[in-house]
């Protein structure tokens, strides 16, 4: 196991006790900071990794994403000692949710161990065709050509969705305006 | 204490790296929703230390976020459908593979950047938008 390697894993170590924190803990701040932790110690693994454009839109993404949520949830009404009354523990309702989660967790890490266990088929053509024609679209960084050019109406479409997720959002805070 | 003095001078190291990313995004990592990102943040950092109000009476032109992102989705739209006037599919960015291509330092001319400019201006208004409506509501729940 190399330097690398070991990086990762201490990282993914950090990511799972901060997810656990981000679901056990009941209060607030904490578990918005948790998932905070979570988001840059997933950053810090791409980085590893080799994707350093994801690395560095995970960890803008996850600090603006902080922001707005701290933002969000100072809204919320207060609550009597930390328990959260939109989720109150029903005890016959436990054991179900025990089976429900653990399934459903089950299910995930199986599809994703077979998705990541399955040899890519022909060798990744569309990859290596990908990187022979950046240089053709005047370009270095080929996930910024993609983004631009290859796959440019996806991402013009993409931005489009952001601009009327956020007008929607405004006139529903400020009942109709936009300002 | 620090964070009212850093806060109204963080604007202009970001701005500057954040052309900096737009610029050098074609040859090395970064894009427009990069850049954007970290205006949005300097940005942010004001409305969260100086409040809404503050915040926009020494840089008015943060009311006009909303006009920005929407001149932000125009430029990336105009940029990316105007090929269909000359007759080609959308995203066919001028100049063509193996043309001539303007430079200026790492700054290439070409209708892709045009498109990533539009994305940075998007993206920054839009998070501005979203700032300037949570801190608002921060502000009036403490009143």
């Amino acid at each position: 196991m190399s330097v690398e390697d070991l990086a990762i894993v201490v990282l993914l170590a950090v990511a799972v006790a901060a997810a656990l924190t981000a679901a056990r803990d009941r209060g607030r701040l904490r578990p918005v900071l948790a998932l905070a932790v979570l988001g840059f110690a997933l950053a810090a693994v791409y980085a590893f990794a080799g994707a350093p454009d994801v690395a560095l839109v995970a960890v803008l993404v996850e600090t603006i994403l902080t922001v707005v949520f701290v933002g969000v949830f100072s809204r919320l009404p207060a609550t009597r000692r930390g328990v959260n009354p939109a989720r109150p523990a029903i005890p016959s309702r436990r054991r179900w949710n025990l089976i429900a989660g653990v399934v459903a967790g089950l299910g995930a890490f199986v599809t994703i161990w077979a998705a990541l266990s399955r040899p890519t088929l022909g060798g990744g053509a569309a990859k290596d065709e990908l990187i022979r024609r950046t240089p053709g679209a005047h370009g270095g960084d080929v996930v910024t050509v993609i983004l631009a050019d290859f796959r440019g109406l996806d991402t013009a479409v993409e931005i489009t969705v952001l601009a009327v997720a956020v007008f929607g959002v405004a006139s529903l805070l400020r009942r109709g305006r936009s300002w | 204490m620090i964070l009212q003095v850093v806060a109204p001078r963080l604007l202009g190291p970001a701005l500057m790296f954040a052309a900096a990313i737009i610029v050098k995004g074609y040859a090395d990592v970064g894009d427009g929703f990069s850049a954007g990102v970290v205006v949005a943040l300097a940005i942010s950092l004001r409305y969260v230390v100086l409040g809404p109000d503050q915040a926009e009476h020494g840089l008015p032109i943060l009311r006009r976020a909303p006009v920005v992102a929407v001149a932000g989705l125009l430029v990336a739209l105009a940029s990316g459908f105007f090929p269909l006037l000359l007759g080609e599919p959308p995203f066919t960015h001028q100049p063509g593979p193996g043309e001539h291509v303007v430079k200026i330092g790492t700054l290439e001319l070409i209708t892709a950047v045009a498109f990533d400019i539009g994305v940075f201006l998007l993206v920054t208004g839009v998070l501005v938008v979203l700032v300037h409506h949570l801190t608002r509501l921060v502000e009036r729940s403490q009143a």
